[in-house]
């Protein structure tokens, strides 16, 4: 489409918010009480994101808590548990700040990210 | 005896042949101070509590497990409408202060080496014969690249206190640059009337503070004018 050869638009910015991601990882990695910082660049993560009206995949956007912007890593950050008793859902806890947000657990249902034609063909 | 002889069992090391393919199958050694961290922050220290517990207080206990009280009803209040917290609250939080026990040089090697892949990947992607003379890309795409991680080092400033302080940058507000240096102490530097460096793979980068007063975030959008005038 554009005379470019780098098909990707915002390809900077894309690895700025990779690296982002990376190192609020890596900070809560090696010390897992370290939260402070690691809040810290997940916030700059969502505030680059937000001013140029990119938007994050959905496995980057439910790791982050909305509430204090903790990275929610399961058994070092939070808690997760299948709770319910019809319909049952998987309830995550902030340890941070103690937010909670469900996800219906329904086998049968697959969300449309997961679905091959949400992809954007790259290369043509 | 059966008891001993489980427990020698439970904390013996693996059998050397698991041992050797144990990355083959996936297992990984526990750090070390991985149950330290996680006892701190799961089991709460009631210290204050646990010193001054009269042994009134115990039969009070037993006499309240053997007669629970009856569950009362909680009348509800008008529902909330906000589920997470307001700005007044975060700040009272303190969420992006870092802590004391936090504040070592050695925990922050790991970052440092994570941002030279990053800078080195972002600058000499796709071309690498690129000759050394073409630098203006470089800034461009510099002035909207990340700084947390890099070690940077003020030359000249109007505060003579300032001067050839180095450190890992850890956080970049709009006016300050957070500094971590070997001595183990957090430096906040104003951006004004000070320039910074920045090395990378043999080339320095000068930043002048007193146009690098943007938020880190903004930093990816603004379009910075060129100046021709540079005055400490």
């Amino acid at each position: 489409m554009g005379k470019k050869k780098s098909s990707v638009a915002h390809k900077e910015t894309y690895q700025r918010i990779n690296y982002l991601y990376q190192a609020a990882y890596l900070v809560l990695t090696t010390d897992s009480s370290n939260h402070s910082l690691c809040r810290f660049y997940t916030k700059t993560l969502k505030a680059i994101a937000r001013r140029l009206v990119l938007r994050l995949h959905p496995n980057i956007k439910r790791t982050i808590c909305k509430n204090c912007f903790l990275l929610l890593i399961p058994g070092v950050t939070t808690i997760t548990r299948i709770k319910g008793k019809k319909d049952k859902y998987s309830e995550t806890k902030c340890l941070g700040c103690g937010f909670k947000i469900h996800y219906m657990a329904n086998p049968n249902y697959k969300p449309w990210f997961e679905n091959p034609e949400a992809w954007i063909p790259t290369g043509s | 005896m059966e008891v001993k002889a489980d427990k020698d069992t439970l904390y013996s090391s693996l059998p050397q042949s698991v041992q050797s393919n144990s990355s083959k199958i996936g297992l990984k050694a526990v750090r070390a101070d991985f149950l330290k961290n996680f006892l701190k922050q799961t089991v709460h220290s009631d210290k204050k509590k646990e010193k001054n517990v009269p042994l009134e207080h115990l039969t009070v206990v037993s006499e309240v497990i053997e007669n629970p009280p009856k569950k009362r009803k909680v009348e509800k209040g008008p529902r909330k409408h906000r589920k997470t917290m307001t700005h007044k609250e975060r700040k009272k939080m303190k969420l992006f202060d870092i802590k004391k026990e936090d504040q070592i040089y050695e925990k922050y090697i790991p970052l440092h080496n994570l941002w030279k892949d990053y800078i080195s990947d972002l600058l000499y992607s796709g071309d690498k014969e690129k000759s050394e003379g073409i630098l203006t890309n470089d800034a461009q795409k510099l002035l909207k690249a990340d700084l947390h991680g890099a070690i940077i080092t003020v030359i000249k400033s109007r505060c003579p206190s300032y001067i050839h302080t180095t450190g890992i940058l850890l956080q970049e507000t709009r006016n300050t640059f957070n500094i971590i240096t070997k001595n183990n102490k957090i430096k906040c530097i104003p951006k004004l009337h000070s320039i910074f460096t920045i090395e990378n793979a043999g080339i320095l980068y000068t930043i002048y503070g007193n146009q690098f007063k943007v938020k880190s975030s903004e930093r990816s959008i603004r379009k910075f004018k060129t100046k021709a005038t540079l005055d400490l």
